[in-house]
């Protein structure tokens, strides 16, 4: 029935089954809606948040999508700058994960504030000292940004290039892509560190504080290092899955090795800062506030095991999977390494929002619990399947793998 | 290039403008009359001769007392003044039956801030006229201007739309009163105007 | 041109734990004062507006020895490094240079709760709830305090309006500092026992400066480096190592009362 629309070349199921398959995240997403209507008309009492957890899963969430977003950043960075001209077999569909998990957090950030239509008043009466207003605006511009290089691809559908304006106009873009990643680059650096610096200067709160350089706690660069590092495993992730529910190969392996190899260094530079990093909180840092540092890990469920698992499962572990030429020859152990890599900047995401807020200050109090509303998860829920959605309505109609047409010869 | 391009867009930016400046301004505000004319110029003027603080007093408190309630206007409007219908309807509605006149105060300031006249006057020594404007020599109350959507005096704005070209005393938003505050040195934070 | 300049002050307060009994009237002066609604019937005591809390904590020790003392905690006014002013992205928060308080400014407020992450003391709120009162109670409100709209968050600020209004009284006669005595916060006023002292820390012969230095007075949470300007006084020892954070876990849990 889409068929004019579908890419043209490529092996994409029927429409029936096509509706089949996007049924239920559809579901998904009208019950996000429901929940997010809910929040805004009545409020954030429909939450589970509150004074002492003041944020909860959604800005949990909005740190992981951002830090797996960063995807989309650095295959520009190393495609267009550092000209690694394989890359170009994912770029587009780094663009479109960017896309969506950038618009999803900003979605789910504009249900979250308390009066979502004075969310202009950061950029009219911006306080320059905060790390909030910084990421505001970076991740404003940057989703300017990865519209304007979705555009392109969008007006490369087998039906929009036949308008011939829109030909013109997509080659114009596309001379200016090396500049639009640039741009990217510049901001991305900044707003995923400002993520980080968002609680590295949070000075009353001993678990998140950091020493740094200048105005950067350590923080600001352990987010960018995380967010770098584990970009590429989730291009190689998402890649990969696409390939596995679509049944079509999409890229050649030399760029899975590619994306692999690239996020394997990155970690292992990110486990040996974060060591440190956490070596010199737990014995300078955190002692001049006053605080034993055993006290952070002696509520449970947050024992020190949540160390272990976030540097050494979820951070040597795939690093060292992504190093070994050997391994990297294997698909199987790059996902299951993409995956722990993944799950280890979300874990430290989770520690950094949750576990800093869940920790008393005052020896008297005690440690908090929080557990989301419905309508906190059905919102995070709204956010997969609007993303699931948009990809692959891409998927289908648009040429997000340029390799895939001459792999299917095969 | 099509040669009506420049027309169009000659068109285009007049009728935007247009809009920016005339309809919207229009469209933003409501026009309200006051319940009763008054004029200030009888009262200020030589028959009368009162002066601005005997209706509009500063406590020893510190305490403004604004608007004057019916007491004030009572010794001399318990017999009707004249013979316009204007005065005839103030002393039977009002006077007569001891009810306060719903006035519609022009300087009115949204309710998150905080204006003592104290500090103005006892320290600024400040004139009235200074941003409230010659109005004590006027003839009569012009209509009352509620912004639609903030419900806020448009003497807030100030009558200009573009703020151009206005008056001392035309403006009441916050950059007016930090720009002076500014001016005279006074230490400002955001309680300095704000409860 | 005369200077418009007035006397600075750093305004502080020094709680007598040992006066204290739990009464919790100052919580409720303080919640009349300043125009904090009646909890909304879903609200928790995690979901409240309480500008001024009082925690009750023991000393977790078994009958006979069990003690327990009343802590009042409001904003602490900090100082230095005030931690939710500078993570403020919109500007919303500061510090009154003429009187020291750390203000919130509830129009400017996006409500996304960054200075609640902040604040050590949790003492700034957030309105979960649009404010309601009962019918004709709004006849009740205090015209010093504006009223703040459901999402945005909100904390104590030394019941400012007592300060502007003192301010304007003082100017009413052509003073531009004020008389001491005019300006007191509504818990100060309402506290039977006495147990707070208020005024300017940087007046040597205020009470409350004296009283801040004296022998067995502390701050919370000094350590963090925020300077708070209310202080707390007790003779116990135990009640004065409350104010460390450095604790282990299991003395942690004993002492919760």
């Amino acid at each position: 029935m889409d068929k004019p629309l579908i890419l043209r070349g490529a092996r994409r199921c029927s429409t029936k089954r096509f509706l089949t398959w996007l049924a239920p995240w559809a579901a998904m997403a009208v019950l996000g809606v429901l929940a997010i209507g809910l929040c805004l008309v009545k409020g954030l009492n429909q939450t589970n948040m509150d004074n002492r957890f003041a944020f909860g899963l959604w800005i949990f969430l909005d740190l992981a999508v951002i830090a797996l977003g960063a995807g989309a950043f650095f295959t520009g960075f190393l495609l267009y700058i550092l000209r690694r001209d394989e890359l170009r077999a994912v770029i587009n569909s780094a663009v479109v994960i960017g896309f969506i998990c950038y618009s999803g957090a900003v979605l789910v950030l504009a249900v979250d504030v308390g009066q979502p239509l004075r969310a202009w008043f950061t950029f009219w009466h911006p306080n320059v000292h905060s790390m909030l207003t910084e990421v505001t605006f970076c991740i404003t511009v940057y989703l300017t940004v990865l519209a304007i290089e979705y555009l392109p691809i969008v007006l490369r559908n087998r039906q929009l290039r036949k308008v011939p304006s829109f030909l013109v106009f997509e080659g114009e873009l596309h001379k200016v892509m090396p500049v639009l990643a640039a741009v990217g680059t510049f901001l991305s650096f900044f707003h995923q560190g400002s993520l980080g610096g968002l609680y590295g200067v949070l000075q009353g709160r001993p678990f998140a504080f950091r020493d740094g350089f200048a105005i950067w706690p350590t923080t600001f660069f352990l987010f960018i290092l995380s967010a770098i590092a584990t970009g590429p495993a989730f291009v190689l992730l998402t890649t990969s899955i696409v390939s596995k529910v679509s049944g079509t190969r999409l890229v050649r392996h030399v760029v899975y090795e590619l994306l692999a190899k690239v996020s394997g260094w990155l970690l292992i530079v990110y486990v040996g800062f974060k060591s440190v990093d956490t070596i010199v909180w737990l014995n300078q840092t955190a002692p001049r506030s006053g605080v034993n540092p055993s006290q952070f890990y002696a509520w449970q469920p947050f024992g020190s095991w949540v160390l272990v698992v976030e540097i050494v499962i979820l951070g040597l572990v795939p690093a060292l999977i992504f190093i070994s030429p050997t391994r990297r020859r294997s698909l199987p152990w790059l996902v299951t390494a993409s995956v722990l890599a993944s799950l280890g900047v979300a874990t430290n995401r989770l520690v950094m929002t949750i576990q800093t807020l869940a920790l008393p200050t005052f020896k008297f109090e005690p440690f908090m619990t929080y557990w989301p509303s419905w309508q906190e998860v059905a919102t995070f829920l709204f956010v997969i399947a609007y993303g699931v959605i948009l990809y692959s309505l891409s998927f289908r109609y648009l040429r997000l793998f340029p390799q895939e047409r001459e792999l299917q010869k095969y | 290039m099509n040669p009506r391009g420049p027309l169009t867009f000659a068109l285009g930016l007049a009728s935007a403008l247009a809009l920016g400046w005339v309809a919207y301004p229009r469209l933003q505000y409501r026009s309200v009359e006051q319940p009763i004319q008054f004029s200030h110029k009888i009262h200020t003027g030589e028959s009368v001769g009162m002066t601005c603080a005997e209706c509009h007093p500063l406590g020893d408190d510190g305490r403004f007392a604004g608007l004057p309630s019916i007491a004030t206007c009572e010794p001399c409007h318990t017999e009707t003044q004249g013979t316009t219908k204007n005065e005839k309807h103030f002393v039977e509605q009002y006077v007569t039956k001891g009810r306060e006149v719903p006035w519609l105060v022009y300087a009115r300031q949204p309710e998150n801030v905080y204006f003592a006249h104290a500090p103005h006057i006892g320290l600024a020594h400040l004139p009235c006229e200074r941003c409230h404007g010659p109005h004590g020599g006027s003839d009569q109350l012009r209509p009352y201007q509620e912004n639609r959507l903030s419900s806020y005096s448009r003497d807030i704005w100030g009558p200009s739309a573009t703020r151009l070209a206005r008056a001392e005393w035309e403006g009441m938003k916050m950059t007016d009163c930090s720009a002076c505050h500014e001016a005279h040195g006074v230490r400002e934070s955001c309680l300095t105007c704000h409860k | 041109m005369e200077s418009a300049e007035t006397t600075l002050a750093r305004y502080g307060m020094v709680i007598d734990l040992d006066r204290c009994n739990g009464c919790g009237a100052c919580a409720t002066a303080c919640a009349v004062e300043n125009n904090v609604p009646p909890a909304n019937t879903s609200a928790t005591e995690r979901t409240g507006l309480t500008w001024l809390r009082v925690q009750r904590v023991s000393n977790g020790r078994q009958f006979p020895q069990n003690r327990a003392v009343y802590i009042p905690i409001s904003c602490q006014q900090c100082g230095e490094h005030t931690p939710c002013v500078s993570v403020c992205p919109q500007n919303a928060v500061d510090v009154n240079p003429e009187t020291g308080v750390v203000s919130q400014v509830p129009a400017r407020c996006l409500g996304c709760r960054y200075c609640m992450a902040a604040c050590p003391f949790h003492a700034r709120y957030f309105n979960w709830f649009d404010p309601k009162w009962p019918d004709g109670m709004e006849a009740t409100l205090n015209p010093d305090v504006s009223i703040r709209m459901r999402g945005v968050v909100e904390k104590c600020n030394f019941c400012h309006g007592r300060w502007q209004a003192a301010k304007a009284k003082a100017a009413a006669n052509g003073a531009r500092d004020i008389d001491p005595a005019d300006y007191v916060p509504a818990c100060v006023d309402a506290c039977p026992e006495k147990a707070i002292t208020f005024g300017n820390l940087d007046d040597p012969r205020s009470d409350a400066a004296r009283a801040s230095k004296s022998a067995n007075a502390f701050r919370f949470l000094e350590k963090l480096g925020t300077d708070p300007k209310v202080y707390y006084r007790s003779d116990r020892a135990w009640v004065r190592r409350l104010a460390d954070a450095d604790v282990t876990a299991r003395e942690s849990e004993a002492s919760r009362g």
